[in-house]
């Protein structure tokens, strides 16, 4: 069992913003860590809410001057808490001193998100948590099973 | 690379004498008078793109196919003949807030059913929120060949989203009703959300609740693996009366294999391969492409080594791809290859192994006169 970790790893370089992307532009850093308060509202109905950052929603930060775009891709195209998202990300970027104005675009590019886009260390945590209900429930894997 | 590799097969379908059972098909009716609310030329279209996105090259209908009122005989020819599909379970729908007839309609179910009596079983629709919902369970569930019911984990009434989870005060006490009824399985779509309705109805954590509850009913969880595959695998390895349908997961064996590969990995590591069982997901999805996937897969080595998944043995693939669901509708193989030996599919399928054309052609026995032509 200890080789089995966590097979949704992610394997290859993220193309979207993660807690790790290094930005040139001090802006877009000081955005990422506005999107890092921002939690995603249906993990907020979990035990473990997560922000959009950590979830892997924010596809990219665009600054034009003053002027901010944050472009998300949601867990669903259809997610009803868009406009809940997006209130909460433009209060929060547009109190930057740096920001005049935030926008927020729902990327429709036809990409879905897939649970690799995690962050590591809340898919890692996902992971043992995963494991310890599995341990809970008194679950022996098949795979294990002597009988 | 998918056709025409089984043409010296009897009527037996897996060179191993195994049957192979389809878990779902439907015939849909995706014609625009069916339509009942602005969201189902939405429905129509993004089940027409799921084929694009799923199937490999070749096996995307046409969109003449496609949008049409589908009939028994259709459903029929595309099982028995283009594809090595030896026995199936017909799922009706309850969609009727978006659709007239529900989207996959029970009258024609029992009409397929009617016509092809030893190769076809059904899990009949129940909308829980009509008020004579449980006894609809035990009418339907009473009826030769119903071997379920079917639900779905949300609908759309008055402007709103409702959550049909079986844990709602709506819904749980007609488990009673199935479980009080001639019939012993309840499916329920997951995993792929629709229309509005927020992800979380299509997480399986109710499933959790009701097999606990109910011990004796088997809960047949809908396009397993496609979503929230380490809630599902929870479900399944703590409750025996728990199966993964794998209706459009299946799909993926071919279009993305390494998400079908660690879906079912993480499935047969859990809970073991006595539960999975494989769906054509017929008329939207032509079922013979993941027939082909399932027998040709390997487990791939690093996934293997890293996580522990096992091989996937040619004993594995033959519970998948029928023995599971036998099992689990109560058949026996045995006798299902007596009652079908010699039919009018067998003798048409011999035909075209003669002629080396078995499977035919996919979508080939669909006639381009016979579109929307539904009511002769």
């Amino acid at each position: 069992m200890s080789g089995h970790t966590d097979p949704y790893a992610r394997t290859e370089e993220a193309t979207h913003v993660t807690p790790n992307t290094a930005f040139d532009d001090e802006r877009k850093t000081r955005v990422k860590a506005q999107l890092d308060k921002v939690l995603d509202p249906c993990s907020c109905m979990s035990d473990h809410p997560i922000s959009i950052l950590d979830l892997g929603l924010v596809e990219s930060i665009a600054v034009d001057g003053r002027d901010v775009e944050v472009t998300l891709l949601l867990t669903s195209q259809r997610c009803t808490y868009f406009l809940d998202i997006n209130d909460e990300v433009r209060e929060r970027v547009e109190a930057l001193d740096v920001v005049d104005t935030c926008e927020v675009h729902q990327d429709t590019s036809g990409q879905i998100w897939t649970n690799d886009r995690m962050a590591t260390e809340e898919r890692k945590a996902r992971r043992k948590r995963f494991h310890a209900q599995m341990e809970a429930a008194g679950v022996t894997p098949y795979a294990e099973r002597s009988d | 690379m998918f056709n025409n590799d089984s043409a010296n097969l009897s009527e037996e379908m897996l060179d191993s004498g195994s049957l192979v059972v389809d878990s779902v098909s439907h015939c849909f009716n995706h014609t625009p008078e069916n339509h009942k609310h602005p969201h189902a030329q939405v429905w129509d279209d993004e089940t027409y793109e799921l084929g694009a996105k799923i199937l490999p090259d070749g096996y995307v209908p046409s969109k003449e196919v496609f949008y049409r009122d589908h009939q028994p005989e259709e459903l029929a020819r595309l099982l028995f003949l283009e594809s090595q599909i030896d026995y199936s379970v017909y799922h009706s729908l309850p969609l009727d807030d978006y659709f007239h007839d529900g989207y996959v309609s029970r009258e024609k179910g029992f009409e397929f059913m009617e016509q092809n009596p030893e190769r076809v079983s059904m899990y009949v629709d129940v909308n829980p929120l009509e008020d004579d919902a449980g006894d609809q369970i035990e009418e339907f569930a009473a009826k030769d060949g119903v071997e379920g019911i079917k639900f779905y984990p949300a609908r759309y009434q008055n402007g709103n989203d409702l959550s049909l989870q079986l844990t709602e005060d709506a819904v749980w006490p007609l488990l009673q009703r199935v479980a009080d009824s001639e019939v012993d399985t309840l499916a329920i779509h997951k995993f792929i959300p629709f229309a509005t309705a927020p992800v979380r109805y299509f997480k399986p954590d109710d499933i959790e609740d009701a097999a606990n509850s109910f011990p004796d009913l088997n809960f047949e969880i809908i396009h397993a693996g496609f979503s929230f595959v380490e809630e599902t695998v929870l479900a399944m390895a703590s409750h025996d009366n728990v199966y993964a349908n794998l209706e459009n997961t299946a799909c993926l064996v071919n279009t993305r294999p390494r998400k079908f590969a660690k879906a079912l990995g993480e499935m047969l590591y859990w809970a073991g391969p006595d539960r999975i069982v494989y769906a054509g997901g017929a008329t939207a999805l032509h079922p013979q492409p993941p027939i082909d996937g399932i027998q040709n897969f390997e487990m791939p080595e690093d996934l293997i080594e890293d996580y522990d998944y096992p091989e996937v043995t040619q004993e594995m693939k033959e519970k998948i791809l029928g023995k599971n669901a036998l099992r689990l509708l109560d058949k026996d193989p045995e006798q299902i290859k007596k009652d079908i030996k010699g039919d009018k599919w067998d003798q048409l399928r011999t035909e075209r192994q003669e002629g080396n054309d078995f499977p035919a052609e996919p979508w080939s026995t669909y006639e381009a006169g016979s579109a929307l032509a539904s009511d002769d």
